[in-house]
This record gives structure tokens, C-alpha cells and sequence, in this order.
């Protein structure tokens, strides 16, 4: 095999831009698209020539693919995932791969059995700033964890809320900003400064009319006694995206894409005991640090996931860490409707019961544009 | 009255600096200094060549000062200002106005009661990015407050608590960074975003060993039910100091020294139900305003006191009133932390009072190696008074 051959379930949205993508990456061919909606299903098939289909099944079985890329809304990515593994195929999941942590872990555990190569979309990854400060904390630079921060904000107005049925409802989406906009933000945080051990969070609906909220904000503790927090919202113009790790050897901060390194010499806290003078702090020092040349976006992942089936290079964002966010997000969400600090890993079974719950009193919309158009910033 | 004459009480740290700062100012005088050690008071009475007290009555019972600027540690400000309103001496309060919210309200009060003026070192007030942001607040930039965000770092060696007995201690300071290192960031944040209503706070002691915080972090509500979240240490380099204020109109950040304002047309709220496209976001735009270029620092606290108090201008920079906020945004902090609850605004003082009472009472003087008495030379050294 010289190129895996793909196929694109959920072709309305992002799909599509998926589909327009597959021909920067040599390492791939589009070979079927597959969507609910036969129009959609056939132009996007038309346009580049492949077979297309309204069921993801017969497009999975139809023998042309050894590989496909889920982009559907994201309650459905479990199952078509979980399907494609059980007939063999490896899959790249659009993030967050679930919105359900117990069904992340069956979607890694189908992976693993069906011993094929599981990713996910998180294309933050590949980007230089995110790199160089992740190979700086790999480096060790930011040494024992003390603080971290990240400061996600989006924009969203109503009318891109309302362009589907399916967005922010519980029932067609399982979440607002945590599960859709926050996905990479989250993922990039813990990339970063690890997943935290306890959340106690709030989520609110302040400035749309919508079910799930547009605004999440938590307090994290991380297993060693250090304090985070984190905010996200679709609320905000100009948009903020801001990561901060503090530690006892240095800072990583990544500032609306602006990395700066410094290091603490020497560590804080041996500092913090040795220094005789009272008015005397630690040197700190910018660090350079190298990363190789890489180009980044979606189609970076996507060539990474082709080159990990054909040749078994490392994934750029493996299934067993795209469930970091989910476990965050849903961490956030249960923490903020029961009103209490949660401990992760996640209680499957009492998020479970929660989303149900939730689902059980999501309402029908009263008003839908019916706009599909993928972000035009990311198809330019 | 030509120039104001000033006394200095509390000349251990902070306020010999202030001292120099008087001498240096055209519309005041220096006339005495005060410090309860003999010997501090005669080097200091010295140096700068006015009479020294150990007791701030003194100073203040003869009518030979006009006003009074106090710089002992936090938990003597009350009763010194106090004292002063009663002798008619104005006062200009180093930060915190004091420990407790209660005694703050209660100088507010003497001062209104006595006719004096009390005014609080909040030098930060005067530098451009935050005259700057100010600006762009008081001119409605920022429109209904949607978010808002402070952050502050500082780093203290354990050598820096073990300098004086009452540092670090709930008898000697009533609190930890809160009280001493983040007034001044507290009290920017407050005149940006104004006070919040709601504070669930923690506090936490991780890398010194002091009874009192060397770590604060609270989620905050605004009466509007905007959120907000602000964090201090004492255990951090390099540095954060990063405001973010985002409001339905604009947007104010301030990292380090650069300030950048931006203005949303048209406002969030009014613009999230017109837009047709599903992917368009508001237009946004700099702001660019623009403060006079002006004396910066602790110096242009004084002298603004003394012109106020002289006629020769209106309004104080910082007014004790305001002084306020940051305490109570500390306070609220605390009590929240320890009584493990969600904290109304305006605080309830009896009940600060009653747990500040709990804290004192197991407090225990710090074991001090070797005092030092020394002005936080970064702060000697752009005052170019290098000493010691």
C-alpha cells in the first residue's frame, strides 16, 4: 500500500473541507464520502469524482477504504468509529472523538482490539508556537507544576446556532463551547500541563438563546497540590486564547500564539529556603528552544495519520490522549449541574446518567437558518 | 498655607523612602519622622535632618504638622489615622488602608467627621497604561462588563519573612500577598472593572512557612453576573501581571507595561442577534486614547496630596473611599477561604472581624535571624534614593 485510501463520513460542515484537503496530502485518496443528507452526499461526491452514500455502514463496507475520517456532528462519532474498527478500518476522528467519556473509552478499547490506528483531529498540534512550548515542558524546563491558566474565548452569534437543528443541544451536540469550540483549547492544556486530578467549574448560558452554555470557567487542582483555571466562551470579540504553566523551574506562556520561555535559576523553592537576602528573587533566563520545520494544519494530521498506518510513524494526537478533553469537558459540565467538586477520571456511570437527563429535557429548536458552510477561516 | 508640612511615621521600610520624596517635593516640607525604634529614629532623624519621635502622639498632638503620611506596618494605619483626623492632621495611608475592612470604613469616616483629607499610596494609579486604561473605562469603551480577569506574581525568598517579626504573621501583617504585595494590582483591577458582588476564594500557604497566604486565587460574579477570576502569589518568577477586562463594547488588556484597548462595533449583545452570516464575527478596532504625559510614581501621590490640601487641585488619586475596595476585595477573600464559603460584597465587617480575631489569637511572632530594615531596592532605585 502506497496511499490509504479514505473515506469522509459527515461531509456537510467540516467534511467538506476535509474532502477539499485530501489532495495536499500525497500520502492519501479520497475514495468515497458518505452524509444523511443524499443532496450534500452527492454534490460532495460529484465534485471530487468518488462514490457517495447516506449510510455510513455501506460506505464502510464497501470494501474501497482502508481508512476513514468522522466528521458527523459528534454524538455519532463513537459509533461510526467503533463500526470502522469492527470491519477494519483505522479512523481520524473530528475532536472531540465523544462527548461521552464511557463511550471515549470504548472507542479506544475497539481500537485496540481491532489493532488499528486511531487519531484525532487536533491540528493545534502542529502548530509552531504549541510545539516549541511542548517540547520546552518535555525538555523539563517548567520542572514541578505550580500554576497553569487558559483563557479560550470565541465568538458565536445566534445565527450560527441557529443554522442546524442538531448545534447546541444536548440532544445534537451534548455540550456548548466545552464539546465544539473548546475541544482544541482543552486538548493543547493538557498537552501541556497534564490532565488536573479535581474541577470544580460553572457553565452558563449568558448572551445566546441556546440550550448548552456559551461560557465555562473552572478551578482545577493537579495531583501534586497545584492550582489551574481555566475559561472559555463563544462571547467574546476580540477573542483571547491564552496558556499559562508556571513551575518551579521556569514559565511556559503561549499568548494569542506568541510563545515565551523563561527559566528560574535556580528552582523557586530551593530559592525560596537558600536566599539570605531578603530582597533578592531567582535569575531568569529566555530559553530557545528548536523545534524542526513542520507545516501545520488539518492536513499535517491527516498526512500524520496516513504515514502512522503506512509506515508507523507516532501519532501527532493519538485516541488514548483525545479523550483528555472529553474528560475535562464533561468533568466541567457534571461539576457545574451537580454543584460540586469532581475527581477524574470521570464517574462514567454518573455522567452518563447525567447526560441523559439532560438529553430527556433537551427542547426541539423553535427557529433553524438550515445554513451548512464549514468556517470559512479554516476552508481559506 | 505655602507648603504642606509633613511627618512621617514609620520609617523602617517604605517610609524612609517617603521621606526623601517630601523633601524633594516643592509643596511640602519635611518636618519630622517617627519610629517606634530609638535607634532607627535617630539615624533616620539624622539623615535627613528633622526631629525624630518614637511616638506618633507627639508628632501629632503639637499642631506642628499639617498632615501626616503613615507607613508602619498595616495593623497600626487605624489607630494612627485615627488619632490624626482627631488632632486635625490629614493623612496619606501607605496601602492597605488597614487590616480590616471595619477599620478602613471607620478611617473613612474619622476623616469625613474631622473635615481632613485621607488619601492612600496607590502609586500605580499613576502610571500611563493603567492612567491609559482607566481612561478608555471612564469613557464607556469597554460598555457593560462581560469578563473579567487579573493576574499577579510576585516572588519572596523565606529570608524576606524571617527580616521582621511581624511579617508573615496574622497579628503583625492580617494577611499575607493579599495585604502586602497585591493592593496596588486589587485596587487597578477595582478601578477598571469595579468591585464584585460574589467571591469564592481560596487561599493557601505552599512555599514558605508563614501563617498567612502565600497563594490567593478567587472566582468572582459582578452585580451584572459577569465573571471574573483573579490569582496572587508570592512564589513565582518571572512575573505575571496581566489584566483583562472585556466588556459588550471593548476590550482593555494590559500585560506588564503594554496596554491595548479595543473597541467592538457594533456592541456583542446587539450585534449577536442582527448577523445574518452564521461565521461573522463583530468588527473590532484599536482605541487609541491618549493621557498627558505626567509625574509618575509615589512622588506624584504626595505632591497631588499636598496640592489638594494647598487648593491647587481638585481631586485626590487616589481617595480613601477608593482605598476601600481593594481591602474589602481581600478581606472578602479570606473569609471566604477560611469559612470554606461564597462571599457577599459589601462585606459583612463584623464577621471579618470575628474570624481576624480567631487568627490573631493563634499567631505567634516570627523567629527573626537578623532584622533588616530596608526599602525594597527596586523600588529605592527609581526613586534614585539607593541605599544601604
Amino acid at each position: 500500500m502506497d496511499r490509504v485510501r479514505i473515506g469522509i463520513i459527515g461531509v456537510g460542515g467540516m467534511g467538506s473541507a476535509h474532502a477539499k484537503m485530501m489532495s495536499e496530502v500525497g500520502e492519501v485518496q479520497l475514495c468515497a464520502v458518505a452524509d444523511v443528507d443524499p443532496d450534500v452526499a452527492k454534490q460532495v461526491g460529484e465534485q471530487y469524482g468518488v462514490p457517495y452514500f447516506t449510510d455510513y455502514r455501506q460506505c464502510i463496507d464497501s470494501g474501497l477504504l482502508d481508512a476513514v475520517i468522522v466528521a458527523t456532528s459528534h454524538p455519532v462519532h463513537p459509533e461510526v468509529a467503533e463500526y470502522a474498527f469492527s470491519k477494519g478500518l483505522h479512523v481520524l476522528t473530528e475532536k472531540p472523538m465523544a462527548i461521552n467519556p464511557v463511550e471515549a473509552d470504548r472507542m479506544i478499547e475497539s481500537a485496540r482490539r481491532a489493532g488499528k490506528v486511531f487519531a484525532v483531529m487536533f491540528q493545534m498540534r502542529t502548530e509552531r508556537p504549541y510545539r516549541i512550548a511542548r517540547q520546552a515542558i518535555q525538555d523539563g524546563i517548567v520542572g514541578e507544576l505550580m500554576r497553569t491558566e487558559m483563557v479560550a474565548a470565541y465568538y458565536r452569534n445566534q445565527a450560527y446556532y441557529d443554522s442546524a437543528e442538531w448545534r447546541a443541544t444536548w440532544v445534537g451536540e451534548g455540550g456548548g463551547v466545552l464539546v465544539n469550540q473548546a475541544p482544541h483549547a482543552l486538548d493543547m492544556f493538557c498537552w501541556l500541563a497534564g490532565l488536573p486530578s479535581k474541577v470544580t467549574a460553572s457553565t452558563r448560558t449568558r448572551l445566546h438563546e441556546i440550550e448548552v452554555e456559551d461560557e465555562a470557567f473552572a478551578v482545577l487542582e493537579y495531583a501534586n497540590g497545584a492550582h489551574g483555571y481555566l475559561y472559555t466562551t463563544t462571547n467574546e470579540a476580540p477573542g483571547t486564547t491564552r496558556f499559562e504553566i508556571a513551575g518551579d523551574k521556569g514559565k511556559v506562556v503561549v499568548n494569542n500564539g506568541q510563545v515565551l520561555i523563561r527559566r528560574v535559576v535556580p528552582p523557586i523553592r530551593e530559592f525560596t529556603l537558600s536566599a539570605t537576602d531578603m530582597w533578592s528573587g531567582p535569575k531568569t533566563e529566555p530559553v530557545e528552544v528548536e523545534v524542526e520545520d513542520m507545516p501545520a494544519g488539518h492536513a499535517q494530521v491527516t498526512r500524520n495519520f496516513a504515514r502512522a498506518i503506512l509506515y508507523g510513524e507516532p501519532l501527532l494526537s493519538p485516541g488514548e490522549e483525545g479523550i483528555w478533553c472529553v474528560e475535562l469537558a464533561s468533568g466541567i459540565i457534571l461539576s457545574s449541574k451537580r454543584s460540586k467538586t469532581v475527581t477524574l477520571p470521570v464517574d462514567r456511570a454518573e455522567y452518563d446518567a447525567l447526560l441523559k437527563e439532560l438529553r430527556a429535557n433537551s427542547k426541539p429548536k423553535r427557529r433553524v437558518l438550515g445554513q451548512r458552510v464549514s468556517d470559512p477561516n479554516i476552508v481559506r | 498655607m505655602e507648603r504642606v508640612r509633613f511627618a512621617v511615621v514609620g520609617v523602617g521600610g517604605m517610609g524612609v523612602a517617603h521621606a526623601h520624596l517630601i523633601q524633594r517635593t516643592e509643596e511640602a516640607q519635611l518636618v519630622a519622622v517617627c519610629s517606634a525604634s530609638a535607634e532607627r529614629t535617630r539615624q533616620v532623624s539624622q539623615q535627613l535632618g528633622v526631629p525624630g519621635f518614637t511616638d506618633y502622639r507627639e508628632v501629632l498632638d503639637r499642631k506642628r504638622v499639617d498632615a501626616v503620611l503613615i507607613a508602619t506596618p498595616h495593623p497600626l494605619h487605624a489607630e494612627i489615622a485615627e488619632y490624626a483626623f482627631e488632632h486635625g492632621v490629614h493623612v496619606l495611608c501607605e496601602k492597605p488602608l488597614a487590616v480590616s475592612i471595619s477599620e478602613g470604613r471607620r478611617m473613612v469616616d474619622s476623616a469625613r467627621r474631622h473635615g481632613c483629607l485621607l488619601g492612600a499610596m496607590l502609586q500605580m494609579r499613576t502610571e500611563k497604561p493603567f492612567r491609559l486604561a482607566r481612561k478608555a473605562v471612564e469613557e464607556g469603551v469597554l460598555g457593560d462588563l462581560l469578563r473579567a480577569h487579573m493576574l499577579a506574581t510576585w516572588c519572596r525568598s523565606q529570608a524576606y519573612y524571617q527580616s521582621a517579626s511581624w511579617r508573615g504573621t496574622w497579628a503583625g501583617e492580617g494577611g499575607g500577598v493579599l495585604l502586602n504585595q497585591a493592593p496596588h494590582h486589587l485596587d487597578i483591577f477595582c478601578w477598571l472593572a469595579g468591585l464584585p458582588c460574589k467571591v469564592t476564594a481560596q487561599t493557601r500557604t505552599r512555599y514558605h512557612s508563614i501563617e498567612v497566604e502565600d497563594e490567593a486565587f478567587a472566582v468572582l460574579e459582578y452585580p451584572n453576573g459577569a465573571h471574573g477570576y483573579l490569582y496572587v502569589n508570592v512564589s513565582e518568577v518571572p512575573p505575571t501581571r496581566y489584566f483583562e477586562v472585556t466588556g459588550e463594547r471593548g476590550k482593555v488588556v494590559i500585560a506588564g507595561e503594554q496596554v491595548t484597548v479595543t473597541r467592538i462595533v457594533p456592541p456583542i449583545t446587539e450585534y449577536m442577534r442582527q448577523a445574518q452570516d452564521m461565521w461573522e464575527v463583530p468588527a473590532t478596532e484599536p482605541w487609541h486614547g491618549d493621557v498627558s504625559e505626567g509625574q509618575t510614581g509615589h512622588e506624584a501621590v504626595i505632591r497631588n496630596f499636598a496640592r489638594v490640601l494647598l487648593g491647587q487641585e481638585e481631586a485626590l488619586i487616589a481617595p480613601g473611599e477608593e482605598a476601600l475596595w481593594s481591602l474589602e476585595l481581600a478581606n472578602a477573600m479570606i473569609l471566604s477561604a477560611k469559612r470554606g464559603k461564597s462571599v457577599h460584597l459589601p462585606l459583612d465587617a463584623q464577621e471579618y472581624d470575628a474570624l481576624l480575631a480567631e487568627l490573631r489569637a493563634s499567631s505567634q511572632p516570627r523567629q527573626v535571624m537578623q532584622e533588616v530594615r530596608r526599602t525594597d531596592p527596586s523600588i529605592a532605585r527609581t526613586i534614585r534614593l539607593e541605599q544601604d
